[in-house]
């Protein structure tokens, strides 16, 4: 090839939207798309350029209308490829709803649950039900890491969800990897809570203190291993890889002022 | 082949122009592409890169050379953070280079099969034009005015991009 007269044309696709992944969300709707008929279809077409959304507000009020627009957009775009999303100062209840019942959110990053915890102070309900592949009895190494990513991620989220949501009072989280820290931060962080769903959480140890202080604390508990119906239960365990396939979260603010 | 005598053994690759560069086989093995054609057995002495000039193919063998002495992720759990930190700043020394040659590199890189180095690159390209505007992005990367938006495709856009903050 030349040096001269370059075309991006030659950039396969994968790699073009490899690069345009790393620009950044708001950068690629405001100006990346613009620059060219090829990223323009790319920037359309193609979701891996929209597996992680990234948007930070810093305070400005009357940036957020915009950022919301912007965020269903990628939202949109991401064609149920979305792995991670993080909404920062601009999130609201409208927007929330958009992305969880969209189906397209496959998993859940602290700094959303912080986002959500910001917007709405007063959240009663909060359901983060997870189902996914389990982890097979033989597990590879590869396996290992993974898990120990997933212990480490929920117990994470459950301790933002802690820290967050001090009016809860219903709370479910089926299947979460969360370990007996997690738990301890939720019930720390949520006196109000009356309901605390914690079915298939297999990574909590209630034998002990925390066990008890859960039954004299939470009005309704259910526990790791009462039965979980169908709707909730995933019947591949095919690839020993975790997969969420269905995040609800669903919100009900406090209507009275 | 066995693997003991791998770390003498050399492979000569051949540019587009013309000019050889003999190489350890353990740094020519940082390129998937070839690691797959000598475990095929149908790499000959010489490997002949056509569509690579000397000038890219020497940037890459330099980024070969440096990850192949560095010690690998998988060898050894505690990795050594001196030995990480040095490769990072090599990295980042590495894409000090003018736009033409990194998207030389990055072609080559793709067709050589060298994800670390395809990763560079992208990153390289998306930190140059992150937070400029679509003109500011044309002229950094050299787009073919040919390929622009026409005037309607660019109506549309705007059209579309109705959260404008302006």
């Amino acid at each position: 090839m030349s040096t001269k007269g370059r075309n991006w044309f030659d950039i396969p696709s994968d790699i073009m939207a490899d690069i345009l992944s790393r620009v950044g969300t708001i950068d690629i709707l405001e100006n990346a798309q613009l620059v060219c008929t090829a990223w323009r279809i790319i920037c359309k077409n193609n979701p891996d350029v929209w597996r992680v959304i990234y948007m930070e507000n810093y305070w400005d009020p009357k940036a957020r209308p915009a950022l919301r627009q912007m965020c269903e957009e990628a939202v949109n775009r991401s064609q149920f490829g979305l792995v991670d999303i993080a909404m920062v100062d601009f999130c609201d209840d409208d927007l929330l709803f958009y992305v969880a019942y969209s189906d397209y959110l496959t998993d859940i990053s602290v700094e959303t649950i912080r986002s959500v915890g910001r917007h709405c102070l007063m959240l009663e309900i909060l359901k983060m039900n997870i189902e996914r592949v389990v982890f097979s009895d033989r597990e590879t190494t590869e396996d290992y890491y993974e898990l120990k990513h997933k212990i480490h991620t929920d117990t994470a989220i459950a301790r933002a969800i802690g820290k967050n949501f001090c009016q809860l009072k219903h709370l479910e989280l089926i299947r979460n990897y969360m370990t007996n820290r997690g738990l301890k931060a939720i019930l720390d962080g949520c006196p109000n809570i009356e309901l605390l769903d914690l079915r298939q959480c297999n990574y909590i140890d209630l034998k002990g203190d925390l066990g008890e202080r859960c039954s004299q604390q939470i009005r309704y508990l259910k526990l790791s291993n009462d039965f979980v119906d169908s709707t909730a239960c995933n019947k591949s365990y095919a690839n020993c890889i975790y997969k969420l396939v269905v995040v609800l979260i669903s919100i009900r603010l406090n209507e009275s002022k | 082949m066995s693997t003991s005598s791998s770390s003498s053994k050399k492979i000569v690759l051949k540019s587009a122009d013309n000019e050889t560069f003999e190489i350890d086989e353990i740094v020519a093995l940082e390129s998937q592409a070839i690691k797959n054609m000598i475990e095929d057995e149908c790499a000959d002495n010489v490997i002949p890169l056509g569509n690579i000039d000397s000038k890219t193919l020497s940037k890459i063998i330099e980024y070969c050379k440096k990850h192949a002495e560095s010690p690998k992720k998988d060898d050894n759990a505690d990795i050594d953070e001196k030995a990480v930190e040095d490769l990072k700043s090599f990295d980042a020394e590495f894409a000090k280079v003018d736009m033409p040659l990194i998207q030389d590199i990055l072609m080559a890189a793709n067709f050589l099969n060298i994800d670390n180095l395809i990763g560079l690159m992208c990153r390289t390209i998306a930190d140059r034009i992150k937070g400029k505007t679509p003109e500011e992005i044309r002229k950094i990367l050299n787009i073919n005015k040919n390929d622009l938006l026409s005037p309607e495709q660019e109506a549309k856009a705007r059209e579309e991009n109705s959260w404008a903050f302006d």
